[in-house]
């Protein structure tokens, strides 16, 4: 039976980590679309 | 021995010789994948799109995720399968492709959150759990399982 | 014959300069391909959805019709998106595409895939209230359920074999019925 204190702390690393997650998504599309422009002005000029 | 040189000894196995034997065995390989891959699609999109409260919002999401879990775990396994067979086709060439290790650590990041956080969390009553917790959740989820399906997809068209 | 028509079609088309500068693009050809692949999670995933339900497979505890309900708008959706890069991919290389065998049997899929969905949501909408909720469904509605699946799973399959090159025209020799298949005119 979960205790109101371990359901907080279960709740809080679920949000934590699910931040962390989607932060990560955002810097790595970030660093593609950049990669990406780069590339294309390398090859379009 | 190196992680090449597993690559390789999967990619020299008799399940490698078997799946390159003939081009119509990994496409049709590859064709199964993706049916899974629609059905993987269709199970998180279903629970992580209710969770963020966007459909189906007059179905109780304990029982939309209860659903969908069940299909993912089938879909989670034919994706394995067919993905194993898959890479022992192309071994190498995966080794040394930055976007099949992208794959691999979206893979193992998703299947971790899923069962260690996302289900363990979902099991407990959703009304007594805070709404944007179930968002981020939600967001984190669908973001891990993109990254998965694209840099998969992207895989074959890089080196 | 049709197969000529189809190929004036498409060699007028491949003549396009959107249509070259697409196939020859850098980036652009690979994005549209991706998202029409990456689509099909949501496409097909809502659609997988609904059918699992129709045959009675999961969410037995919903009424089947609000499932279709809820779901119809985001499959829909993600397929509007997966014919608009589906026009764009078949432009962008339309000699090649209409002679694919495969890209045919898709097509014709495709529509009987329609018409199998256009005939279970007329049944849908007429006699939901008899049997929403009950377990298993009607034998019609599993049956449409079950084709939908199986018509939707070949034109994946169909789909992803346009790439190869087995059948292709001009290619290894096709046996006769094959080139009228494909549309492989002489010349």
């Amino acid at each position: 039976m979960a205790t109101p204190n371990s359901f907080d702390i279960r709740e809080k690393i679920a949000l934590g980590v699910s931040a962390v997650i989607v932060v990560a998504s955002i810097v790595y599309w970030i660093s593609q679309v950049v990669g990406a422009l780069e590339m294309l002005r390398l090859a379009y000029g | 021995m190196s992680l090449l040189s597993l690559f390789e000894g999967l990619e020299a196995s008799p399940i490698g010789v078997f799946v390159k034997d003939r081009g119509a065995t990994f496409a049709s390989i590859e064709a199964v994948h993706l049916m899974a891959l629609a059905l993987l699609g269709g199970a998180v999109l279903a629970t992580d799109l209710r969770l963020m409260n966007v459909i189906l919002r007059d179905v109780p999401s304990s029982t939309v995720n209860q659903n969908a879990h069940k299909v993912f775990k089938i879909a989670l396994w034919v994706l394995l399968i067919t993905g194993f067979f898959m890479l022992a086709g192309v071994a190498t060439k995966c080794y040394h492709s930055f976007y099949y290790w992208v794959k691999m650590l979206a893979l193992a990041t998703g299947i971790l959150f899923v069962f260690a956080i996302k289900q363990p969390l979902l099991k407990r009553d959703h009304t007594l759990i805070n709404p944007w917790t179930l968002k981020f959740v939600a967001l984190a989820s669908m973001s891990l399982w993109f990254l998965v399906a694209a840099s998969g997809r992207w895989i074959g068209f890089s080196g | 014959m049709i197969n000529d028509v189809l190929l004036e079609f498409a060699q007028w088309l491949g003549a396009r300069s959107w249509s070259t500068g697409l196939h020859e693009s850098f980036y652009m050809y690979n994005w549209i391909e991706t998202s029409h692949v990456l689509t099909l999670m949501l496409c097909l995933g809502m659609l997988g959805v609904i059918d699992l339900r129709m045959l009675g497979w999961i969410l037995k505890d919903v009424p089947a019709s609000k499932i279709a309900a809820r779901l119809h708008k985001p499959m829909i959706a993600g397929f509007t998106y997966m014919f608009i890069s589906g026009v764009l991919l078949y432009g962008a290389i339309p000699i090649r595409t209409t002679q694919s065998l495969w890209f045919r049997i898709k097509m014709i899929l495709l529509v009987a895939a329609g018409i199998n969905a256009w005939l279970f949501n007329r049944h849908l909408a007429r006699s939901h209230a008899s049997w929403d909720l009950i377990m298993p469904p009607p034998t019609r509605t599993r049956v449409a359920a079950a084709l939908s699946l199986v018509l939707w799973a070949g034109v994946v399959v169909c789909g992803r074999f346009i790439a190869y090159d087995w059948f292709d025209c001009g290619g290894e020799p096709n046996p006769p019925f094959i080139d009228w298949a494909a549309g492989c005119t002489a010349g």
